[in-house]
């Protein structure tokens, strides 16, 4: 078990790196870059441009380039934003909570709301609330979920002049404005997972719930409901859990285009920023935190399926 | 001719004011141009939520950063300048009036500019300026840390010899030639007169605003809004009338138009006008603010292009009009000059005289250059609303019409702005920031980075340099009337069909908030709320 993690943690930094110099080159091809974007309009010579250009060290070949910020990086320093000057880490860590609380309540509303759909629509097989549950459960993985989003706010704006507060605050400063202003993007977020999870949780449960052994537990007289919960549900669950691995990817995703339109300062818009701006240290370092959160959701998943599959446990253990 | 700058420029908006609300008749809607606050006498007060659209990203310092969101936080507000543009329910054209200087001479030779301070400025009441008296001496300090400066706008005042400070209230500027667009540069945006503590560095601009406007800058969340509260030493007395002004940082335009319903926010601003007309039937206020310019670029270096002939053609197949008036709802057509701006820019019956819509003689031109059958090309169109991309389906569309199969290729403004700069097009399409006469044209100058489509035509060059040493304004404004037409009929590798407005929306409590041409903050020093 413990080789078979580090083997993972092992794979996992070999594609952070990967990811990481794909990005670095790639940034560096698109055209554009942030000298000329800062310079727009200032009417500039020529000879100041690349002056500039010198200083952010862009006139360099990207392969050393490349070299130099490798460099940096295994000493732990991962540059400044050539806009504000900052050191990128720092920008950065500033907007991590705002992210991660959007992200893990949109998992969580998305996979618990998921889950309890389709182990109803299971349940309830054929029936109106089942066509209805997959009926929504199409349309909300048809819709992206910015549009969702805006759908919400645009509803909410025209029917009760209401809209979310606009300037962010911590849950710790003023929680009634923080949940006023979250919910609308935590829902959009959270719907597209939670149709997708209600979908696969309730084919693996009928599945389940078919099968001889539910036939057995149920022949002992068990009450049905712990029959749903602890024998179908359980074993229905691995399947659920590779697809939140997969959601987080499309959660994160979206927080790019939902923190943008909902003025959430977290590292979704300052990819997105940075990505206009060319700021390339900053890009990379966002760059870094998404692959390397998503590698490391995928290894806890892998560990996950252990805990509730013994046979994997067992398995993995005798190879 | 000691005459002030600014009564012939009085004078002369005045003749012009009407004929260019004729000019500006292509309407297609919205509300009346500068829309009159209902009665009602100012009242002291409040908090304005004003939308910024973007987070200032280089720092504070207008000698290291010209950054436009910057501008429009500080210019005016926070920064006083040595004279300002007006802004006002009857501004038709940039009219430039007193704002640290209150009144200024100019000698009969041009080289030398004399401007009479205000005596009873403060800085504002921060350390480690601490609320002392305004001086010459900051203006000369200011003006010399611009010219030492790098990458900003210090070509602006080129020219400028020397600045002298004779006394505490009296700035000399000494030119090496006569140069006559300096007052209209000296008003403009990036020109705020900073304290000689802040250019020396006793405390760091980049983070701290100490100026001498109506607002001073009071708290900063990074990505989230800035505020502003009211200068009570500010030298106009009875102003400002809001005691705070907040600026919360939102980009897109659904949760502007969401909180504006809401109330959340007093003010925003869009370029869509159907979003501006459905919340004008909804009670809001639309303001129609002139905005920057549609700018095409033709590439004579890339074939067919190289014959005029062809060029012309092209500018002459498209129906520019057309496009203003069902794509941006309101609009000019223009030239090269903003009609906002200047009285020398062409009006609309001298450009469509210029650049008729003509699809035949269009065709005609096609077939004496040889193409009869027209020709394939592509349009590189830099996207910053969804208003870009219709009016370049509507330009693909004209010129299907006389042969001509031209291709879009969407860019986000980085790419645009990188392959405008590196000629990488045949056919080009921005927005161009630009806003004074002498200004555009110094795009067009051989060794310009933004003549993206080399001009180089000795005639024009030749226009430039007179415009330039010509005092007498009504001359100057002649020079750039030849030089549009020259830019029309024989050069045709620029052309800014159409200037765009913006529409500024404001809740109904908002009043006497005025458009203005260019970055002008000190305009909110007039406006009030209302209780109602």
């Amino acid at each position: 078990m413990i080789g078979y993690t580090l083997r993972r943690l092992g794979y996992g930094a070999v594609v952070m790196l990967l990811v990481t110099v794909f990005v670095f080159v790639v940034m560096r091809l698109v055209p554009g870059d942030a000298v000329s974007l800062q310079l727009q309009d200032t009417g500039v010579s020529r000879a100041e441009a690349d002056a500039l250009r010198a200083e952010f060290g862009l006139d360099a070949p990207v392969w050393a380039q490349l070299w130099d910020w490798l460099g940096n990086a295994a000493r732990g320093d991962l540059g400044v934003s050539f806009y504000s000057g900052e050191p990128v880490v720092e920008m950065f860590l500033a907007r991590v909570p705002v992210t991660v609380q959007l992200g893990l309540l949109a998992m969580l509303v998305g996979s618990l709301l998921g889950i309890a759909l389709g182990v109803v629509a299971a349940v309830t097989r054929g029936s109106a609330v089942d066509g209805a549950m997959r009926l929504f459960a199409v349309a909300f993985l048809s819709v992206p979920n910015f549009v969702v989003a805006l759908l919400v706010l645009t509803m909410l704006a025209l029917w009760f002049a209401w809209s979310p507060p606009i300037v962010y605050a911590g849950p710790g400063e003023d929680f009634a404005g923080w949940a006023q202003q979250i919910a609308i993007p935590v829902l959009a977020l959270g719907t597209g997972g939670m149709a997708a999870v209600a979908r696969l949780t309730r084919s693996s449960m009928l599945e389940s719930l078919g099968s001889d052994y539910i036939r057995t537990v149920r022949a002992k007289g068990v009450r049905e409901r712990t029959v749903v919960v602890k024998h179908a549900l359980r074993n229905s669950t691995i399947a659920v859990l590779t697809l939140l691995g997969l959601e987080l990817a499309t959660v994160l995703g979206g927080t790019v285009i939902i923190e943008q339109m909902f003025a959430l300062p977290g590292t979704g818009q300052l990819i997105y920023q940075a990505v206009l701006d060319r700021d390339y240290p900053v890009v990379v370092a966002c760059t870094i935190f998404y692959a390397g959160l998503f590698v490391i959701t995928i290894i806890l998943l892998d560990l996950l399926y252990a805990l509730v599959d013994p046979r994997i446990r067992t398995g993995r253990a005798l190879s | 001719m000691n005459l002030s700058w600014k009564r012939r420029r009085t004078l002369l908006g005045a003749a012009l004011a009407a004929a260019l609300t004729l000019s500006a008749c292509g309407s297609g809607g919205g509300g009346d141009d500068g829309k009159a606050a209902p009665a009602g006498r100012p009242q002291a007060g409040g908090t304005l939520v004003l939308q910024l659209p973007s987070e200032v990203t280089r720092g504070l310092n207008p000698l290291t950063s010209s950054d436009p969101t910057l501008m429009g936080l500080l210019s005016g507000t926070v920064y006083s300048k040595l004279v300002d543009v007006k802004t006002g329910p009857d501004t038709r054209s940039l009219e430039i009036v007193p704002d640290l200087a209150e009144s200024w001479e100019i000698s009969k030779d041009g080289l030398t500019y004399t401007f009479k301070l205000r005596d009873d400025v403060r800085w504002h009441d921060i350390p480690p300026v601490n609320g002392r008296p305004f001086t010459s001496d900051d203006v000369v300090a200011t003006f010399e840390g611009l010219k030492k400066a790098t990458m900003v706008h210090q070509w602006m005042i080129e020219p400028v010899r020397v600045i002298e400070a004779p006394d505490e209230h009296t700035v000399v500027f000494k030119l090496k030639r006569p140069y006559s667009p300096l007052l209209d540069y000296l008003a403009y945006h990036f020109n705020m007169i900073l304290p000689r503590e802040g250019v020396e560095g006793e405390f760091d601009l980049k983070t701290k605003a100490i100026g001498t406007g109506p607002f001073m800058l009071d708290r900063h969340t990074p990505d989230v809004e800035w505020v502003l509260k009211k200068n009570p030493d500010y030298f106009i007395p009875g102003r400002p009338y809001l005691d705070e002004i907040r600026r919360p940082i939102m980009t897109d335009i659904a949760a502007v138009t969401a909180a504006l319903r809401s109330g959340r926010v007093d003010v925003g601003t869009t370029s869509d006008v159907n979003v501006a007309k459905q919340l004008e039937s909804k009670g809001f206020q639309v303001s129609e603010t002139p905005g920057a310019p549609v700018s095409i670029y033709i590439n004579p270096k890339v074939e067919p292009f190289d014959d005029v002939r062809v060029r012309q053609a092209v500018v002459r197949a498209v129906d520019w009009a057309g496009m203003g008036e069902n794509i941006r709802g309101r609009y000019n057509l223009t030239s090269m000059l903003r009609p906002d701006i200047t009285p020398a820019a062409l009006p609309r019956e001298e450009v469509m005289r210029l650049r008729p819509y003509d699809p035949q003689g269009a065709k005609a031109l096609l077939a004496q250059a040889g193409l009869p059958n027209g020709f394939t090309t592509k349009l590189m169109v830099q996207r910053v609303d969804d208003e870009d991309v219709r009016e370049a389906q509507w330009i693909q569309d004209d010129l299907a019409k006389i042969g001509v199969k031209m291709e879009i290729e969407m860019v986000d403004p980085g790419t645009g702005i990188e392959r405008r700069r590196n000629h990488d097009f045949a056919m080009a399409k921005a927005l161009r920031g630009v806003h004074l006469p002498d200004q555009v044209w110094r795009d067009f100058e051989p060794q310009s980075l933004e003549n993206y489509t080399q001009v180089d035509d000795a005639e024009l060059n030749r226009l430039l340099e007179r415009s330039r040493a010509e005092l007498d304004e009504d001359k100057r404004n002649e020079i750039y009337r030849q030089m549009q037409v020259r830019m029309e009929t024989q050069i045709v590798q620029a052309v800014y069909p159409i200037q765009k407005f913006d529409y500024s929306i404001s809740r109904d409590r908002v009043r006497d908030l005025w458009p203005s041409p260019i970055y002008q903050g000190r305009r909110l020093a007039d406006v009030w709320l209302s209780d109602s």
